[in-house]
């Protein structure tokens, strides 16, 4: 993983407590303000459940899906040399975040392709506090 | 007045583990709806693709809570309140409660 230049399409990752994520909310029903989270964005608790989420695994299955464009999960992990299982679980792990989407297959088998929910190739972390940024290259 | 999306709003409580959606819609003011807000507070398991809890106000009920999900979807824990602002305290409360008994080795 190394820093990228500044123009590529990015998902952003952002820090928020769960009060004031409650708090937020609160806010915005009160005053009848919309607060919709565009799917180019992603909350996590703390830096550290972040860090504790996105392994090295994680990462690089999101690049091989960027770059390589699995047409299912099968194919996914035989191209990341991995046990079906795990790329299975870190896949739905992805996906329920919203890193990555599952796209039902019309095959009879009902399987799943993986795929960005949008062609991003860098994932840009914003630490709390505004203190600093950090991106990572899926191309890297 | 047709019902319009307020909040849509998640955050990732525990990493591959829970994740709180919230989607709030204003609404009509009705009986039903007195401050015209209808809402669906989530805890979502994300190892297991499914609703953890779950706090709504659609019709015909008001505030209620769904523990049971996704099996069970008939079993609603009324709850005695009237405000949005009632239902996030519980949901919130209950989500921490949920988290500190995830940390807690059950005996």
């Amino acid at each position: 993983m190394k820093k990228h230049h500044k123009n590529s399409i990015a998902i952003d990752v952002y820090f928020q407590s769960l009060e004031s994520f409650k708090k937020k909310i609160e806010n915005a029903i009160s005053k009848r303000e919309k607060l919709l989270q565009p799917s180019s964005e992603v909350y996590f608790e703390s830096v550290a459940e972040f860090r504790k989420f996105m392994t090295f695994h994680k990462f690089e299955l999101l690049s091989a899906i960027a770059y390589r464009k699995p047409n299912s999960i099968y194919e996914l992990a035989k191209l990341l040399d991995r046990d079906f299982a795990s790329v299975l679980r870190d896949c739905v792990a992805l996906a329920g975040v919203g890193f990555l989407v599952l796209e039902e297959k019309k095959d009879a088998r009902g399987s799943k392709a993986p795929k960005l929910p949008f062609a991003y190739s860098v994932i840009r972390i914003h630490f709390p506090n505004n203190s600093h940024q950090m991106e990572f290259n899926l191309a890297a | 007045m047709k019902a319009t999306l307020l909040v849509d709003q998640q955050l990732v409580i525990k990493p591959g583990k829970f994740q709180a959606i919230v989607k709030v819609y204003e609404v009509e003011k009705s009986e039903k709806f007195p401050q015209g807000i209808k809402a669906k507070l989530l805890l979502q398991d994300i190892e297991h693709e499914k609703p953890r809890l779950l706090i709504d106000n659609h019709e015909p009920y008001g505030f209620h809570m769904h523990t049971k999900l996704p099996d069970d979807h008939s079993l609603r824990i009324e709850l005695e309140i009237e405000t949005y602002q009632e239902a996030m305290n519980v949901f919130f409360d209950e989500v921490e409660r949920i988290l500190k008994n995830e940390e807690t080795p059950q005996k």
